[in-house]
C-alpha cells in the first residue's frame, strides 16, 4: 500500500511562494519558475507563474493570468462549445 | 450593448460589449488593434514584423506583443503537426500576396497581382529562437514569418482581455470573422455567432473562419489563394474551400482553421478531435 504525504494548507503555501519570490526578484538574484501550489486536483494542470530577474510578483501574475485566457476552455473536443439555433446573429465569423 | 465597427487589419472590426464600460476603454481598445496592426503587419515597412523578416538569420529586438505572437505561431506549428506554418510567407509571396490584399483585390477573380518574389525557405518553424527574457525573435536564414493566420485571433485575444480588466461583463471582439467571446451576451443569453447561412450560440470561446475564396487572385491565368499547403508550398487543393473553427481562445481557432484547409478533407474530424476544437467544414 502507498502512503502519500498530507499536501500542506494551500494558503499557507501561496504566502510561503508569494514572500520568497517577492525577495528574489526585489534582489534581482535569480529568475525562476515556480509551480503554484495552490491547486487540489491532481488530474488539473499545473498553473506556471514565471518570474524574470527583477519582475514584481504582482507582474508574473498578470502575465499568469493572460496565459490562461489565451488558453481558455479545454473542454469543446467532448462536446461542449456551441448550439446552433435559429435566430438573428449578433456578429459573423466569415472567411477573411 | 456598445458596438464598434471599424476598418482593421486588412478587414473590418466589430467590439460590442455588455457591462459598465466607458467610451474611453472602448476607444482605447480600437487603438490597441491600430497597433497591434503596426506591429505586425508585413505590409508596414516599420513593423516588427517586417523588422524580422529583414533581418532573418539574426536576433531582433521586438515588443512583448510580437515575443507572444511568434511563440503561439510556433506552438501552434507544433500542436497541428506543422500543418499551421507561418514560415510560408516565402511561398505565399512567391504566388504574388506581397500587398495588403483590401477592397477589389480580397475579391477573387476581380484582380491580378504580377509581382512575385522568389524568396526560398531555407528553414523551418521549429528552428525559431525566441528569447523571452531579452525580448528578441530570430528567424532561421532566408525564411519569412508570416502572421497572416494568426494575428487577427490573437488580436482579438489580447483586446478582449483588456476590456474584462475594464469592466465588461460579457463582450465580442470580432476582426474580420475571428472573435473571441466572454461573459453573458445580450440580455444574459449566449452570444450568436452568423456562420454562412447558420446561427451558433456560443459562451466563453474562440471562433475563425478560414475559407480559400478569399484573398484569391489570378497568376498567369491560374486563380491561387492565399492558403499555402505547407508540404507542397503551392495554395492548398485538396482540403475544404472553408473551416469555421471554435476553440478556448481566437488565436487557436485561426491557426485550426487555417490548418484544416491545408489537410485533406477526410482528416478534419481526427485534426479536430486531436486538437481539442470543435470544426465546421464546407
Amino acid at each position: 500500500m502507498s502512503v502519500r504525504a498530507r499536501p500542506r494548507h494551500p494558503a499557507m503555501v501561496a504566502r510561503i511562494l508569494t514572500a520568497g519570490l517577492s525577495t528574489a526578484a526585489a534582489f534581482g538574484i535569480v529568475a525562476l519558475v515556480a509551480r503554484d501550489s495552490r491547486r487540489v486536483d491532481p488530474a488539473e494542470p499545473a498553473r506556471v507563474v514565471e518570474v524574470r530577474i527583477g519582475d514584481e510578483v504582482g507582474d508574473a501574475e498578470v502575465r499568469s493570468a493572460l496565459e490562461a485566457w489565451l488558453e481558455g476552455r479545454t473542454d469543446l473536443a467532448t462536446g461542449g462549445g456551441l448550439t446552433v439555433v435559429d435566430l438573428p446573429a449578433d456578429t459573423t465569423s466569415e472567411p477573411s | 450593448m456598445e458596438r464598434r465597427r471599424f476598418a482593421a487589419m486588412g478587414s473590418t472590426a466589430e467590439i460590442l460589449v455588455v457591462g459598465d464600460v466607458d467610451a474611453a476603454a472602448l476607444d482605447g481598445a480600437v487603438r490597441r488593434i491600430d497597433e497591434l496592426e503596426r506591429r505586425w503587419s508585413r505590409f508596414v515597412d516599420t513593423s516588427e514584423v517586417s523588422a524580422l523578416n529583414r533581418s532573418a538569420g539574426r536576433p531582433v529586438a521586438v515588443s512583448d506583443d510580437t515575443v507572444l505572437l511568434v511563440r503561439l505561431a510556433c506552438d501552434a506549428w507544433r500542436r497541428t503537426g506543422g500543418c499551421f506554418d507561418p514560415t510560408v510567407l516565402g511561398a505565399v509571396e512567391a504566388i504574388g500576396y506581397t500587398c495588403s490584399l483590401v477592397g477589389p483585390l480580397a475579391d477573387p477573380r476581380s484582380g491580378r497581382v504580377d509581382r512575385p518574389s522568389n524568396r526560398a525557405r531555407t528553414g523551418t518553424c521549429g528552428e525559431i529562437v525566441v528569447d523571452r527574457v531579452d525580448r528578441t525573435v530570430r528567424l532561421p536564414e532566408r525564411t519569412g514569418f508570416d502572421p497572416g493566420g494568426i494575428g487577427k485571433g490573437l488580436a482579438a485575444d489580447l483586446v478582449s482581455h483588456d476590456l474584462v480588466s475594464e469592466g465588461a461583463s460579457g463582450g465580442c471582439v470580432n476582426i474580420g470573422g475571428d472573435l473571441r467571446v466572454w461573459g453573458p451576451g445580450p440580455g444574459g443569453r449566449p452570444w450568436r455567432i452568423g456562420i454562412g447561412e447558420r446561427t451558433v450560440e456560443i459562451t466563453d470561446v474562440g471562433v475563425a473562419t478560414s475559407g480559400t475564396d478569399r484573398r484569391a487572385w489570378f497568376v498567369d491565368d491560374e486563380l491561387v489563394h492565399h492558403l499555402i499547403d505547407p508540404l507542397s508550398g503551392r495554395p492548398a487543393a485538396d482540403g475544404p474551400t472553408q473551416a469555421t473553427v471554435v476553440a478556448g481562445s481566437a488565436w487557436r481557432a485561426e491557426t485550426c482553421a487555417t490548418a484544416l484547409l491545408a489537410g485533406p478533407l477526410d482528416a478534419v474530424d481526427t485534426h479536430a478531435d486531436g486538437w481539442g476544437v470543435r470544426a465546421l467544414v464546407a
